[in-house]
């Protein structure tokens, strides 16, 4: 089996003269800045402060943001002929990702850059067309033709709910203007699914309901919080920059995390004094409910918030449901092991600041 | 000069590969003429198969990988017989300045590269390959990995060759290629690019 990676003791050094282009991440929903050094083949930059695009003396110190890794560096096409690339975060940036960090992602982006010698060489070049079992080049007239005669068939037979789309939306709006516009305007289907959803709903529909739009909270919000419950998501691991630059700068920040499995943000999260609660997969509806019946019950609701900011009257029906309730027992030991006893030690503070994260492909409801 | 390797002063039987071939004298020749080659002959930088860098003393699943190994100052950087188990002693190479600080530590459990008996002694570049954050006493004996680093929590095998286990590290820890010669062990060259260099090279000095 072919093993395609090859640990190098070097990495070239853009000069001081390479074409320098600002852009963002291509991954998660962070959104780091991030500048690519283009440069021709065939010559490097050195490491004294003026040879070099950063202007800097190497070794570069740690933090510096200035380092480039082996897998920051890739070589492309430009006109046809043969560049250097290095992709780095931004390190000028003033906002979102300070400094040059980055995730293992984003700190990847220049693997994914077009090498005809490389790894991306496999990249989809040209419409491809199943015939007799094999994958033929057709031209982009041919492909959209055939699309548009299917669509046209399966609309007039079946109408247009029985036309549907599945589309990422990351990035920018112009990425997915045009095929939800498609979907939309053109077809007018409902039967459209984004990103992680099976329909055009809310990310946390409870929550959105009430009133709390789940990414009104800013990123220095997380820095600032008391306590952060996270539910379902290692933040760690799926919006990086956000928990190692905001979240574990935050001081004196406890972190609640609610997962299957203790990873690294909740092993973190558990070190510094917040709780790691092992969720049975499933159970974790219940607990939400258990939490927001026990908040309840003992009135640490921030109930100035709740009057100001969160639709009363779903709050209230809600608050006189779970009072109604006579006999409610959450089987507590069998949910989460280490769950504190109840009435002892409060575990969330009287004010509850509560930031709802949607994980990928999970969502918090309370 | 005669070069000794690690085959001259392996215990017990010849090394087995773990599919269970035993690595023959012809491989043990051609290591030797390499190596001299490499150490002594100034070539710069080859690529070799990781299998022929560590004769007999890689997983076969990392037998088959081609790395990038380049001529670096051969150092004395302790000994058997001071090594503790999980223990980690400190050292630094391949030149005097803080970027070289590094590991060395016999883990108790047999090793990507690693020399000795039990081939479990290995060496590592202390800087993480994120930001270079200090992993200086950070050793996890249980689960023989460097890490998490304080600064963004990433994690590296000690046992794979400084695989990154969970991080935001884009590149392995920098692993120090180590020779027994009798009691006493040397620094040979580096797999990996050391944290705020752009060559290891570059910074050996007179290399």
């Amino acid at each position: 089996m072919p093993n395609d990676y090859q640990p190098t003791d070097r990495v070239p050094l853009p000069p001081r003269d390479a074409k320098v282009f600002t852009t963002a991440c291509d991954y998660c929903i962070v959104g780091c800045g991030y500048k690519a050094y283009v440069w021709p083949d065939g010559r490097e930059g050195g490491p004294r402060a003026d040879q070099n695009a950063f202007g800097i003396d190497y070794p570069a110190p740690p933090l510096s943001g200035r380092w480039v890794s082996p897998n920051q560096h890739n070589y492309c096409l430009v006109d046809g002929k043969k560049h250097h690339v290095v992709v780095l975060p931004d390190g000028d940036a003033t906002v979102v990702n300070r400094g040059g960090n980055h995730s293992i992602r984003g700190g990847c982006i220049a693997q994914k850059v077009y090498n005809p010698e490389g790894p991306t060489k496999e990249r989809l070049q040209r419409p491809l067309l199943r015939v007799g079992g094999e994958l033929v080049p057709v031209s982009w007239d041919l492909a959209l033709e055939i699309m548009a005669d299917v669509s046209r068939s399966v609309i007039d037979k079946f109408g247009e709910a029985a036309w549907g789309m599945k589309t990422f939306s990351y990035q920018y709006f112009e990425n997915t203007y045009a095929i939800s516009k498609l979907a939309f305007e053109a077809i007018m289907t409902p039967a459209y699914a984004p990103h992680d959803k099976p329909g055009p709903g809310n990310d946390t529909a409870g929550v959105d309901d009430a009133g709390i739009i789940t990414f009104s909270a800013s990123y220095e919000d997380s820095s600032l919080a008391d306590v952060m419950f996270i539910s379902g998501t290692d933040p760690y691991e799926t919006k990086t920059v956000l928990f190692t630059e905001w979240m574990m700068k935050g001081h004196p920040n406890k972190i609640i995390m609610v997962l299957p499995r203790k990873t690294t943000g909740a092993a973190y999260a558990e070190k510094i004094g917040g709780l790691f609660l092992q969720i049975i997969p499933g159970t974790d509806t219940i607990l939400h409910l258990a939490l927001a019946r026990l908040i309840l019950e003992k009135g640490w609701q921030d109930q100035e918030f709740l009057d100001r900011w969160v639709t009363k009257r779903w709050a209230q029906r809600y608050a006189r449901k779970l009072a109604n309730i006579q006999h409610f027992s959450a089987p507590r030991t069998r949910l989460t092991p280490d769950f504190p006893e109840y009435g002892a030690t409060p575990i969330i503070p009287k004010s509850l600041t509560a930031t709802a994260w949607r994980g990928q492909c999970h969502v918090c409801d309370t | 000069m005669k070069q000794e390797t690690f085959n001259d002063k392996r215990h017990g039987t010849a090394p087995t590969t773990e599919s269970g071939e035993a690595a023959g004298t012809d491989a043990r020749l051609s290591c030797l003429s390499r190596r001299h080659f490499l150490l002594v002959g100034g070539a710069g930088a080859v690529t070799i198969l990781l299998g022929e860098l560590f004769p007999g003393r890689v997983s076969a699943q990392d037998e088959r990988r081609r790395v990038r190994f380049a001529a670096y100052p051969r150092k004395k950087i302790g000994q058997f017989s001071q090594l503790v188990e999980n223990q980690p002693l400190e050292f630094l190479y391949p030149d005097d300045g803080p970027h070289s600080l590094s590991l060395l530590v016999r883990l108790g459990r047999r090793a990507g590269g690693g020399i000795g008996p039990a081939q479990d002694v290995v060496a590592f570049n202390t800087l993480c390959t994120h930001q270079g954050g200090s992993l200086r006493g950070l050793y996890n004996s249980e689960h023989k990995v460097a890490g998490p680093c304080p600064v963004h929590l990433s994690t590296f095998d000690l046992t794979r060759h400084g695989m990154v286990v969970s991080a935001s590290a884009t590149e392995g820890l920098p692993q120090v290629v180590v020779e027994p010669e009798g009691d006493d062990i040397y620094a040979v060259g580096i797999l990996g690019l050391v944290y705020g260099y752009p060559s290891n090279v570059t910074f050996v000095k007179g290399a």
